[in-house]
């Protein structure tokens, strides 16, 4: 259940079920969120090129944040695909310049940007498309986590 | 919006709309800074063949989601295994249907491609 902007409370107005359950379940709402666990993110150490594991999100916020490292060798193509189940995948991230290590690709996808963005609750996966031109390869896939913040 | 220290009551005391107004006052305020903090990290899917495919869980929500076919294992009681067909994708159970299953229980998914537990169906 998402957060419910609480009523508002006026002079002479009944004291609706309704209110005081909204009042109740915004209880629930910010206790679970206080109380939740906190799960690390296991990424993904990629040394060869081609696609990287996949990834599943259920969309609870507007912003997916990445982070990935280029520690060894140079890069051509570096993708962020975003694709909803039973969908074709969508561009989050599109790099095709080369890039030596070290490099760093950091940011966000707003994901109410694309073009068939996932609806609250709807699950999509995530996953990369790497090409290397050097050998020795090694990039680092660090975290991918979603937030309604666009900072961490 | 302030966070405002709601009210203590008494018996016979009368509900004004100022003393109602301090919980979503205050629910707003708690909000404005635990909302940021409302991140959720992706499930990895398991690789065949180098990942074990097998996903710890300490029951907490209703509904457990997952992809592919697996199974359910108790780890206290071979017998309780539940066995995890696909029907869509991802597919949903409601584990309230199995009876051994308690809050804070430690379950096993075996054989899914990945799994998460959930509040919402």
């Amino acid at each position: 259940m998402a957060y419910t902007t609480p009523p508002t409370f006026s002079n002479g107005a009944v004291l609706s079920a309704a209110n005081l359950n909204t009042l109740s379940d915004d209880i629930e709402y910010l206790y679970a969120l206080a109380t939740a666990v906190s799960a690390p993110f296991c990424g993904q150490t990629m040394v060869a090129g081609g696609d990287s594991r996949y990834w599943t999100f259920r969309r609870r916020a507007r912003y997916l944040h990445y982070q990935v490292r280029l520690t060894a060798s140079d890069i051509d193509e570096f993708e962020l695909l975003i694709t909803n189940y039973g969908g074709t995948d969508q561009d989050g991230v599109i790099d095709h310049s080369n890039h030596s290590a070290p490099y760093t690709w950091s940011g966000y996808v707003d994901l109410d940007s694309l073009g068939d963005p996932p609806a609250l609750l709807e699950f999509y996966k995530v996953h990369f498309v790497i090409t290397f031109s050097g050998s020795g390869n090694e990039l680092e896939i660090d975290y991918l986590l979603q937030s309604d913040s666009t900072t961490l | 919006m302030a966070y405002s220290t709601p009210p203590q009551w008494a018996h016979g005391d009368t509900v004004s709309h100022t003393d109602m107004q301090k919980y979503s006052d205050s629910l707003n305020a708690i909000y404005a800074i635990l909302g940021d903090a409302l991140t959720s990290f992706a499930i990895a899917h398991a690789v065949p063949a180098e990942d074990n495919d097998a996903q710890y869980h300490v029951h907490r929500n209703r509904w457990l989601w997952f992809l592919s076919d697996g199974e359910l294992h108790d780890p206290d009681d071979p017998l309780n295994d539940v066995t995890l067909t696909e029907d869509t994708e991802p597919t949903v159970l409601d584990l309230r249907t199995i009876d051994w299953l308690y809050p804070g229980k430690l379950y096993q998914v075996t054989g899914c491609t990945w799994s998460m537990e959930d509040p919402n169906a």
